[in-house]
């Protein structure tokens, strides 16, 4: 085993077998050997090829765009509830997104789905209903008759069931011969599943819809 | 189903359906049948966020559900759907192309809900042409599109008497898989509340007699996937016969696949027998009968047989064309042209070598391709690091001494060209993943912009006569320094948009020789 020979390189004599069978010549040194990764981006060796040009190329590009565009317009695109912000505004109150994570935007037929995915279906709001009520102002410069207001939520009580099965009457579509699991799994409406949070603005849109006003 | 299409898929339905899908979508693909609750509590998301994404995925056709041990309802996804995602535009493209506008309309919308209500989707699309008078014509284009395949009907509930069920059960018949329900003009225009009784009582469907409100209630419609990869794989075989064999022998082709287009099923090896006779008769331009003959004689004694001589008997003959070696053809062209492009034409020549001789010692390897030897072996040690060719040893005596061994040199297209579809998803990630880096950094200029085109459209609308100046001073909103970099941004979404279209094609061509193998 005679090493150390000049550029012979490590280990020639130790291979067991014939090196020159591998391309390496009597006295070539063999190639050092790796002691780093290699890199992330290594050198391109050959050019790419430039991407196709023409009408059919430039059409299918618009449509792709202006389809992934309308996908994440569309009502089934899933946004997730935004974060609570750390302040809390004043303004938070009137934002349209409330609830986001409990509702549906678009109407599924639920008789194609197993029965423990139905979720409530958001209802469009119209966009009057946005905007801040005109009358939780004035509520608060009168600093509120509560006694008022709780008589008030008194006698809508007494008419809740009622209101209830018009509102079931209307979501049967959806909600067909299930009335009884949505009960067990708190799946109701957002419009009357009350968290406490937005307690004003809720008896304010009830009492506007149905009970006409108060005063 | 490998990583890599699992991390496209996330990107996918990223982009098209929002974060929640995907992460739903990537729990299930990592784990399998999972139930609902499980879900959730795993992959650390509200039990109603979890309800919606399936409800979407279901919806889209991207998720199934099953039952098991009789209550416990469990989920997973259709990878295949999901990866088709990258296919939308070019389906809706290519029935434009066949079809006209309201068709394309047609299949947009239908591959926006994933699957639809024949009425709504005339009605949608009628709404958005609106030069179009009467949804006569937007019907047609829907029927076309049936009777073609492209769209096909949903599996349709089975009515269950009791109140309570777990899963829907769905019932389709073979039959009805193209059958279009009758939809009167009433229908829809308003829902008709009597039922119509011009169609004979035992065609109707039981869920028809439920609920007559709307005639074709519960009868959705999706987009048949794998008609369209039937269409684009016809299309490419045309193409590569023409290329091959000029345009008279890819017009006999065309004709051919034509003909057998919606009698052989999708994953069938070849398509029916037909005869020279009917080819000939069936081609756009008139050939004489014997150039008809010729040309069938020349594509049948190709070595790639693409077309078959299935029977001689009778006058001329009948022919088939064997999908399974077109796809074979298609793949290995591909492969081939992978390796020109990267590794050169000289090794390109070993690559080629190595197919037509299948074994090769290192040593016959130099010889054969009359390349210098110590040229030959940098490329073929190079393409072996690479796992384009593999070796195999053969030893002479059990002990595997390096000197009485036998190395033999192969290529084997299956593996390369699932090493290449890997190989394109993950390019195609990469895209992705580029877009939306860039999305994200430019945010600021991409909202202003929005901004500014929103002020622009208003401004528009309100004030008719605004002059020049007031509308110069809403453009100067915006620096010349942000506007370059707003077009440079739009240029490189543009690019890697583009490379993702062109993707298409080659994804298309390995997938479809790989599923062709797998059915076989």
């Amino acid at each position: 085993m005679s090493r150390g020979g000049k550029g012979r390189g490590r280990g020639r004599g130790s291979m067991t077998f014939n090196v020159e069978a591998i391309g390496f010549g009597r006295g070539d040194a063999l190639p050092a050997s790796t002691l780093q990764p290699p890199l992330p981006y290594p050198p391109l060796r050959q050019q790419p090829v430039p991407l196709l040009a023409g009408e059919e190329t430039d059409y299918l590009l618009a449509l792709k765009k202006e389809y992934i565009q309308t996908m994440q317009n569309s009502p089934y695109f899933i946004q997730a509830e935004q974060a609570k912000n750390d302040i809390v505004r004043y303004s938070d109150k009137y934002k349209s997104s409330k609830n986001m994570d409990n509702t549906i935007n678009w109407k599924p037929d639920w008789r194609r789905l197993p029965s423990e995915l139905k979720v409530a279906v958001r209802k469009k709001r119209l966009a009057q209903n946005i905007g801040p009520p005109p009358k939780l102002v004035k509520h608060l410069k009168t600093g509120a008759d509560i006694t008022k207001t709780l008589d008030a939520l008194e006698k809508k009580e007494s008419k809740t069931d009622h209101e209830e099965n018009e509102e079931e009457e209307e979501q049967e579509e959806n909600f067909e011969n299930e009335e009884e699991q949505e009960e067990d799994e708190n799946d109701y409406l957002t419009s009357y599943f009350d968290n406490g949070e937005n307690y004003l603005d809720e008896e304010e849109d009830n009492l506007d819809d149905k009970d006409g006003g108060i005063y | 189903m490998s990583s890599r299409e699992c991390l496209l898929a996330y990107e996918l339905l990223q982009e098209h359906y929002g974060k929640i899908a995907a992460d739903v979508a990537s729990f299930l693909l990592q784990n399998g049948w999972q139930p609902l609750r499980y879900i959730a509590l795993k992959a650390n998301l509200k039990l109603d966020q979890v309800r919606k994404a399936l409800c979407l995925l279901i919806q889209h056709k991207l998720a199934k559900f099953h039952v098991r041990k009789r209550k416990i309802v469990e989920y997973a996804i259709n990878i295949e759907n999901v990866l088709s995602i990258l296919f939308h535009p070019k389906f809706i493209y290519t029935v434009k192309l066949l079809y006209g506008d309201a068709a394309e309309l047609i299949v947009e919308e239908a591959l926006q809900h994933g699957i639809i209500l024949m009425s709504t989707a005339i009605k949608n699309v009628a709404d958005r042409l609106p030069d179009e008078n009467g949804s006569g014509k937007i019907e047609k284009a829907f029927k076309d599109l049936v009777q073609t395949h492209f769209l096909q009907r949903e599996p349709e509930v089975e009515k269950n008497e009791e109140e309570e069920y777990i899963v829907p059960i769905f019932t389709q018949n073979e039959a009805d898989l193209y059958r279009l329900p009758t939809l009167s003009e009433e229908s829809l225009k308003r829902k008709r509340s009597d039922d119509g009784s011009d169609e004979p009582k035992a065609k109707r469907l039981k869920s028809e007699h439920e609920t007559p409100s709307v005639k074709d209630d519960g009868v959705y419609w999706s987009v048949n996937i794998s008609r369209f990869q039937q269409y684009f794989r016809d299309q490419s075989i045309v193409a590569s016969v023409t290329q091959r064999f000029g345009t008279p022998c890819g017009e006999i082709v065309r004709a051919m696949l034509r003909i057998s287009e919606v009698t052989t099923p999708a994953n069938a090896q070849s398509t029916q027998p037909i005869s020279s006779a009917e080819i000939a008769r069936s081609l756009p331009q008139k050939l004489p009968m014997e150039h008809v003959e010729q040309h069938l004689k020349l594509l049948s004694n190709d070595e790639d047989q693409i077309v078959q001589l299935f029977d001689d008997s009778g006058s001329g003959g009948l022919y088939v064309v064997n999908l399974k070696n077109s796809a074979l053809a298609l793949a290995t062209a591909t492969v081939l042209s992978y390796v020109q492009q990267r590794y050169g034409s000289k090794a390109c020549r070993i690559f080629r070598l190595l197919m037509l001789k299948k074994h090769l010692e290192q040593k016959q390897v130099e010889e054969f391709a009359m390349i210098p030897p110590k040229e030959a072996k940098g490329y073929l040690y190079h393409m072996l690091a690479e796992n384009m060719v593999i070796m195999q040893e053969v030893p002479r005596t059990p002990d595997h001494a390096p000197a009485r061994t036998f190395y033999l040199y192969s290529v084997n297209i299956q593996r390369l060209s699932r090493i290449l579809l890997v190989k394109c998803y993950k390019t195609c990630t990469n895209l992705m993943t580029r877009h939306n880096h860039l999305i994200k950094t430019n945010k600021r200029i991409l909202d202003k912009e929005e901004r500014i085109t929103a002020i622009k459209v208003r401004v528009n609308a309100t004030l008719p006569d605004a002059d020049e100046a007031q509308l110069e001073e809403i453009e100067e909103m915006m620096t010349s320094s942000e506007r370059t970099s707003l077009t440079k941004h739009q240029h490189c979404c543009n690019k890697l948009h583009t490379a993702q279209n062109q993707l298409l094609n080659t994804i298309f061509v390995l997938d479809s020789y790989l599923n062709a193998l797998s059915s076989a």
